[in-house]
C-alpha cells in the first residue's frame, strides 16, 4: 500500500507543484522510500531566499506511521537540530494522521520556519534562548546570517 | 508428652535465676539444676483463703539449692533447648514385689517425698532414684513413665561429689537398647552427694506445713493446709545460647521493618487499585476524556471497528462482515435494486445499526489514507466497500482499520474520536492515574486563579512563561513582514479546504465540531451520484492559502497529542526507581 500511495503523491506533486518546494523526488529511480526535497525559505522571514535540502525516509508502514524528515542543509531554527537536522514537530511524531502527505508535511515544515518555532521544546538551544529572552532582533540576525551562509546559492 | 499442668505452676523468678548461669554450650544437656521450695495450694481445700497459685517460698525460710557443673546428661529425649525441665521432686513407687524396692531402700530416706505426698493434681513431676543396676533403673523409669514425669534424676549411691561418669560408661549399661526412646523423657545423673542433699530435703518437705523446716513461720504467710514441696528446674541451655541476643534483636527489628514495608506496599497497592477503578468509573461516565486530556493515546479494538457500518459506496447498502466475504450475489442484487430506487432512502434490507442510521454517500470521493478514489456502484460495476466512521468520514475498511487499531483512535480526517462516549480501555495503568491526577490538579489550580485561567491552552494546561513569549514571538515575526497579514476571516468552511485535490488535509481539531456537521449538510445537499469532486475541494487563493497554512502550523505547534504515558515512563525512569515504584505505586505522588 505504501508504494502505491507514494506514487500517487509524487504524481500529484508533479501535476501541481507546491510553491513551498523547489524540488521533490526520490533519491534514486528504484527506491521509492527515500526522497529528497528542496524547501524554499518562506518569504518575508529571515529564511527568505534560502534553499534547504531535506531528506525524507518513508517507513514501510507509511502512511500509518509518519515519514522521517531531516534537514540536510544546516538551518538555524529553535526546533531543528543544527547538526543532525532533526525536526521537532509533533506532526512528525504523535499527531500524525494518514491524511497528511509528504507534500503537506513539508509545507508544515515550511510553516514551522515562518511561525518562528516554539522555544519551549528547543533543539537549537542558543536560538531558543535568544527568543525566550525576547531578543527578536538578535534571533532574526542570527537566522539571517546562517541562511545566507549555508542555504543561499552563491 | 502433653503438659498436664496449669501454666502458673512454674514459680516466678526461677527462670531469671537460670538465665544468669546459662553458658554457651550448644548441647541439650543439663546446664544447671536448681531446687526451690514451693507452697502449693491444697486442691481439697481450695477456695477459702487460698490464692490458688503455687508460690515460691522465700529462700531464707526454705530449702534452696543450685548446682551447675556436675550434672551428666544420659538422655535428651523429650528435652529441648530453651525449655527447662521442671517439676515437683519425688521418688517413684515401684511395683509391688519389685526386688529393686528393697535394694534401693537403703539409699532413700524413710519419709522421702513419694507420689502420695504430692498434691492430688496433675502437676509436672521430676523423679529421683538411685542407679543400683540397669534393671532397677528401668523399673524406676517405667514407674515414672506411668506418672508422665518430665524427667528423671539418677544418682550412683555413695557419698561422692564427683561428676557421674560419661554416658558411654559401662555403669549406665541397660539390658535394653531402646529405653531412651521408649521413656520419652530426659534422663540425668547427679553426684551421690548432691543426691543425698536433695533426698534429705525431700524427706524434710514431704509432710504437712507445720512439719517442714520453719513450718511455723510459714504458716504465718501461707495457708497451713498447703503443700510445701521441692521443685526442680533443670536448665537445658536457653535458646539464647544458640542465638546470641543481639542477633535476636536485629532479627526482630528487621522483621518489624519488613512488616512495615510490606504493609505500606500493600496499602499503596490497594490505594492505587482504588484510584484505577475510580478513574475507570469516571472515564466510563464520560467525566474524563483520556485522549482529550492528553493522558493516553487510545486505539480502537477490532470488535469496535466491526460495529462501525460498512456499505457499498454510492448505494448506502449495508455490508455485513459475513456477506462481504460470501455473498457477492446478494451484493449485485442490492445494486440492482438500488439503481432503480436510488436517492438517499436506505434500502429495505436489514441495516447494520438502528433505523435512524443514514449513510451519507458520496460525501467524499477519495480514501484519505490510500488516496484511491472510491468507485460508486452502478449497473455493471461493483461499488467499493467503505467504512463510515461516526464522524461520517469514509475509508476503505482495510485502510482505516489498521490505522485505528494500531496507531490512533482519531479520525484521520477530522481528528474526532471514533470511540463511543464513555469508552474505557481494558487496562488502566498507574501511569495513567498519575497523569490524570496531575492534569486535574493543574485544572483546579487554574480555576482557583482567574488570571491564569485566561491563559490556558487546549489541553487544559496553563501556558508557561515561554509559551506566552512564543505567542509574542509570532506577532513579532509577522510584524517583520509588512503586507502579509491578511484574511482573519478565514471561515471554518475555508479551513476545511484541501491543499490539493488528492491529498486532503484534515481540518484543525479545534474546528472539528463545526466542520463535521458541515460535511453532513454538504453531503445531503449534494446529488448523490455526481462523480465530480465535491465543492469544498477547491484550493484557496494563493494568498490566503499561505495564511491558512500558517495558522495550521501554529495550531499544530500548540497541539500536544497524547503519548503513551507508560512507554514514556519506561523510557525516562531508571531501574531502581521502577523497582521502588513497583513496590510503592504512587510513590512520587
Amino acid at each position: 500500500m505504501a508504494s502505491k500511495r507514494l506514487i500517487k503523491e509524487l504524481d500529484a506533486y508533479n501535476k501541481d507543484p507546491s510553491p513551498a518546494l523547489k524540488a521533490l523526488e526520490p533519491k534514486s529511480e528504484d527506491d521509492l522510500f527515500h526522497w529528497v526535497a528542496v524547501l524554499r525559505g518562506p518569504e518575508g522571514t529571515a529564511y527568505e531566499g534560502g534553499r534547504f535540502t531535506l531528506t525524507i525516509t518513508l517507513p514501510s508502514t507509511y502512511p500509518n506511521t509518519p515519514p522521517e524528515i531531516r534537514f540536510q542543509t544546516p538551518i538555524c531554527h529553535p526546533n531543528v537540530n543544527f547538526k543532525t537536522g532533526e525536526i521537532c514537530l509533533d506532526l512528525l511524531k504523535t499527531s500524525w494522521t494518514p491524511a497528511y502527505g509528504v507534500v503537506s508535511t513539508l509545507e508544515a515544515v515550511q510553516q514551522l520556519l515562518s511561525a518562528g518555532g516554539e522555544p519551549d521544546s528547543p533543539l537549537n538551544i542558543d536560538l531558543a534562548r535568544l527568543l525566550r529572552e525576547g531578543d527578536l532582533v538578535g534571533a532574526e540576525g542570527l537566522v539571517r546570517f546562517y541562511t545566507r551562509m549555508l542555504a543561499m546559492p552563491r | 508428652m502433653a503438659p498436664l499442668v496449669p501454666p502458673h505452676t512454674r514459680p516466678h523468678g526461677a527462670g531469671d535465676t537460670n538465665s544468669t548461669n546459662a553458658n554457651n554450650t550448644r548441647s541439650k544437656g543439663a546446664q544447671s539444676l536448681q531446687v526451690i521450695t514451693l507452697s502449693i495450694p491444697n486442691p481439697e481445700w481450695q477456695g477459702i483463703g487460698s490464692s490458688g497459685d503455687a508460690q515460691r517460698i522465700n529462700a531464707s525460710i526454705s530449702f534452696n539449692y543450685l548446682t551447675s557443673f556436675d550434672i551428666r546428661t544420659l538422655s535428651t529425649v523429650g528435652a529441648s533447648n530453651g525449655n527447662d525441665v521442671t517439676g515437683l521432686l519425688y521418688v517413684p513407687d515401684l511395683d509391688e514385689g519389685d526386688p529393686c524396692t528393697n535394694s534401693s531402700a537403703q539409699y532413700l530416706p524413710q519419709n522421702v517425698t513419694r507420689q502420695a505426698n504430692l498434691p492430688n493434681q496433675d502437676y509436672q513431676q521430676i523423679a529421683i532414684a538411685p542407679w543400683t543396676s540397669g534393671d532397677c533403673a528401668l523399673s524406676y523409669m517405667k514407674a515414672g513413665r506411668a506418672r508422665l514425669i518430665q524427667g528423671i534424676l539418677f544418682f550412683i549411691p555413695g557419698n561422692t561429689s564427683a561428676t557421674p561418669p560419661d554416658e558411654s560408661d559401662p555403669v549406665w549399661d541397660v539390658n535394653e537398647t531402646r529405653w531412651k526412646q521408649e521413656n520419652g523423657f530426659p534422663v540425668y545423673a547427679i553426684p551421690g552427694q548432691n543426691a543425698q542433699i536433695l533426698l534429705e530435703a525431700s524427706a524434710a518437705y514431704s509432710g504437712n506445713m507445720t512439719d517442714v523446716p520453719f513450718g511455723h513461720q510459714l504458716t504465718e504467710y501461707y495457708d497451713s493446709r498447703d503443700y510445701v514441696r521441692l521443685y526442680v528446674d533443670i536448665d537445658t541451655g536457653s535458646s539464647g545460647s544458640t542465638l546470641p541476643s543481639l542477633w535476636v534483636f536485629l532479627l526482630v527489628v528487621l522483621g518489624i521493618l519488613l512488616a512495615i514495608i510490606g504493609l505500606t506496599s500493600l496499602s499503596m497497592h490497594l490505594l492505587q487499585r482504588r484510584r484505577r477503578q475510580n478513574l475507570r468509573r469516571r472515564v466510563a461516565s464520560g467525566e474524563v476524556d483520556l485522549e482529550a486530556l492528553g493522558i493516553k493515546r487510545l486505539t480502537v479494538p477490532q470488535e469496535l471497528l466491526d460495529t462501525m457500518p460498512l456499505y457499498t459506496y454510492g448505494t448506502g447498502a449495508p455490508v455485513t462482515q459475513q456477506s462481504q466475504k460470501s455473498a457477492s450475489v446478494q451484493e449485485e442484487k442490492l445494486d440492482g435494486t438500488k439503481s432503480t430506487t436510488l436517492p438517499a432512502s436506505p434500502p429495505a434490507a436489514t441495516l447494520l445499526r438502528s433505523s435512524s442510521y443514514r449513510p451519507s454517500p458520496l460525501s467524499q470521493p477519495t480514501c484519505a489514507i490510500c488516496l484511491d478514489d472510491f468507485v460508486a456502484a452502478s449497473p455493471g460495476t461493483e461499488g467499493t466497500t467503505v467504512r463510515e466512521l461516526p464522524c461520517h468520514h469514509l475509508f476503505h475498511p482495510e485502510c482505516c482499520d489498521t490505522f485505528l487499531r494500531d496507531s490512533s483512535s482519531l479520525c484521520p480526517m477530522c481528528k474526532r474520536t471514533v470511540l463511543p462516549k464513555g469508552y474505557c480501555p481494558k487496562t488502566i495503568t498507574n501511569a495513567m492515574v498519575r497523569r490524570e491526577r496531575m492534569v486535574r490538579q493543574v485544572r483546579e489550580r487554574v480555576s482557583d486563579d482567574p488570571d491564569a485561567a485566561r491563559e490556558v491552552d487546549e489541553n487544559g494546561l496553563p501556558l508557561s512563561r515561554a509559551a506566552r513569549i512564543r505567542v509574542r514571538t509570532f506577532s513579532g515575526f509577522s510584524q517583520l513582514r509588512p503586507g502579509r497579514r491578511i484574511s482573519e476571516q478565514v471561515s471554518s468552511g475555508q479551513q476545511m479546504q484541501q491543499l490539493s485535490s488528492t491529498a486532503p488535509i484534515p481540518p484543525v481539531p479545534t474546528t472539528a465540531d463545526s466542520t463535521a456537521p458541515l460535511t453532513q449538510s454538504n453531503s445531503i445537499s449534494q446529488a448523490p451520484l455526481s462523480t465530480g469532486p465535491p465543492p469544498q475541494v477547491q484550493p484557496p487563493a494563493t494568498a490566503s492559502r499561505r495564511e491558512w497554512a500558517r495558522q495550521r502550523a501554529v495550531d499544530m505547534l500548540g497541539e500536544r497529542a497524547p503519548a503513551d504515558p507508560d512507554a514514556e515512563e519506561t523510557r525516562t525512569t531508571s531501574t531502581w526507581r521502577k523497582a521502588v515504584r513497583g513496590m510503592f505505586p504512587g510513590f512520587r505522588r
